[in-house]
């Protein structure tokens, strides 16, 4: 497989990693999408292959970004070039990692990305329900933090009284 | 269906499984066409997806036994229309599937004795998709009629 640019790294940092379906699987996966207990999305995006390994690019999303995919409202293209970076890995017969390398987006080779104009389709899912209902628990759950963690930053005083009492020059946020 | 030509080309990994071929697969008669290599020898032509890499068996996609079922058989195509068509659409995604299934497309005379296929597929992205279980004897590299560029 071709050499790439980036910086070379001993271990992908993505530990605690599940997986939570296929976004695309023809005889086997070539998009999945990956989890973990605090809740970050990873996508292994197949690129390339050779006899020993297949090649995968392993960059991470946020919910809104994958709900915005999976309604068609962001082309693969655009997931992947949301990052400034993303990993690429080559896993081994018994999906060891190797040869890791951080890299740019725009370093990316051509014939790892798709066209620009690829949309998911559910068709192409085979895990969709599975993954909608990841995605629909991490919103719950987003939800139920924000209203725990919900403090006024101001009394709960009128924004008329915030201005007046404020002495002049300090902005009251 | 004739008692001597019942026995399946993989039948070893097929016995593992209950209803392996499943009973509503037919024998049938008709050109078929499949995704090759450019050499037409390529040892992975013909060969079905568990075989290739039988360590897939542990995949999430065969997580069941009539996945894993399936896995033994080979993916085929009902046109040659279908066929480019599936090939596309999946090539617009990755550029680099081609170095798992080919580029070339490969027209086949299936005729009954050559085994059992599923129903065809009527998915929109995958129309005309079927699954091919090949009796022992069968060897679909030399029923090939044409090839022609994916």
């Amino acid at each position: 497989m071709k050499e790439l640019k980036g910086r070379k790294m001993y271990e992908l940092p993505k530990d605690g990693l599940f997986k939570v379906g296929d976004l695309v699987n023809y005889e086997g996966p070539l998009m999945s999408l990956f989890s973990n207990n605090k809740g970050d999305l990873y996508i292994y995006d197949w690129s390339d292959c050779d006899d020993d390994s297949h090649r995968w690019l392993v960059y991470q999303v946020t919910l809104n970004q994958l709900r915005n995919y999976l309604n068609g409202h962001l082309t693969h293209y655009q997931l992947i070039m949301s990052n400034s970076v993303v990993f690429v890995v080559d896993l081994d017969s018994d999906a060891k990692p190797h040869n890791i390398t951080l890299l740019a987006t725009i370093d990316i080779p051509l014939d790892y990305l798709p066209d620009k104009d690829v949309l998911h389709e559910d068709e192409d899912c085979p895990h969709l329900n599975k993954i909608k209902g990841h995605l629909k628990d991490l919103a719950a759950i987003a939800t139920e933090k924000t209203v725990v963690s919900y403090k006024p930053r101001l009394p709960l005083t009128s924004r008329k009284e915030v201005f007046t009492k404020q002495t002049p020059g300090a902005f009251p946020y | 269906m004739n008692e001597d030509i019942t026995i399946f080309k993989y039948q070893k990994y097929l016995s593992s499984y209950e209803n392996c071929p499943p009973t509503e697969y037919q024998e049938i008669s008709m050109s078929a066409f499949r995704w090759i290599f450019e050499d037409i020898n390529h040892e992975n032509n013909f060969k079905p997806v568990l075989l290739i890499k039988p360590e897939r068996i542990n995949d999430k996609m065969f997580d069941s036994p009539e996945k894993k079922c399936e896995g033994y058989g080979l993916s085929l195509y009902d046109s040659l229309s279908n066929a480019k068509n599936a090939y596309d659409r999946i090539h617009k995604r990755n550029k680099n599937f081609s170095k798992m299934v080919g580029t070339y497309v490969a027209q086949i005379a299936l005729v009954q004795t050559d085994g059992v296929a599923s129903e065809f597929s009527t998915r929109k992205n995958n129309k005309g998709h079927f699954n091919f279980h090949e009796y022992e004897n069968t060897d679909l590299s030399k029923n090939i009629i044409t090839v022609e560029n994916l």
